[in-house]
């Protein structure tokens, strides 16, 4: 699954508000970012996500996912190796049924699995 | 320079009202009964150890106010809102820090509760277990 097959999936599966790809370098490779999202803010969300990642690997060394609830969203970023997936939810009761349509994506675009 | 935490409970995970009314920190025999929970931890608004169950915990707790200012930073840097819950999740476990009495100043009583459990635990179940100990 490419970049940009992944971002329309997550865009049709519904409860997503928003989802982009980084690369581990910051670039910006794919997204379907909401209104209230300053594109300009990505690479910066991009280096604290892989930040907290790497904190948090250094005691869960496998960790793969993080969300973090706000009073606005529940936001997920999810390591997928080459890029790191970060997906905007609105609201947090459908957080979960977000989590199914990204480990979906996950799998298709890392074949061993997300 | 370290920027304090600010932390908001919403509904599903209005934790605050009953945390302000029973000061002390949670029961933690009540907190390893929980479903899945492997290990937990309690501190106060500076970080400072409340309760730890193991060394496990104490290595979790360790990382826990890296984790939530990067977070947080993350958060507000992106204009997204106040961070009230941080969960980092792998094939075999979840580590949640859960943010707590965080509406009224010098509040006492635990201000962040760390659980690592199983990871087929339901965290939005397990947090609502969490609320009816406080």
């Amino acid at each position: 699954m490419g970049n940009n097959e992944l971002i329309q999936y997550l865009s049709r599966s519904g409860n997503i508000t928003g989802s982009f790809l980084v690369s581990p370098s910051g670039s910006y490779l794919a997204g379907d970012l909401p209104d209230f999202l300053d594109s300009t803010k990505i690479p910066a969300m991009a280096e604290e996500g892989y930040n907290v990642l790497e904190t948090i690997r250094t005691k869960l060394p496998d960790a793969k996912e993080i969300r973090l609830d706000t009073h606005l969203l529940a936001i997920f970023l999810r390591d997928l190796g080459r890029a790191l997936l970060v997906v905007l939810v609105n609201d947090s009761a459908k957080a979960n049924s977000a989590k199914i349509a990204i480990d979906v994506v996950a799998r298709r675009y890392l074949p061993e699995g997300g | 320079m370290e920027h304090p935490i600010e932390t908001r409970l919403q509904p599903p995970l209005d934790l605050t009202i009953v945390s302000i009314m029973k000061p002390e920190p949670l029961n933690p025999d009540a907190i390893a009964a929980l479903q899945g929970v492997k290990h937990s931890f309690q501190t106060d608004r500076n970080f400072q150890e409340i309760h730890c169950s193991s060394d496990a915990a104490a290595k979790l707790q360790e990382i826990a106010p890296t984790c939530l200012r990067l977070a947080s930073k993350l958060s507000a840097n992106a204009e997204l809102g106040i961070l009230y819950r941080m969960q980092a999740s792998s094939d075999h476990d979840h580590f949640i820090i859960l943010a707590l009495n965080s509406e009224v100043p010098n509040a006492p009583g635990p201000r962040l509760v760390g659980l690592h459990t199983d990871h087929t635990t339901d965290i939005d179940h397990l947090a609502v277990e969490l609320t009816s100990l406080l």
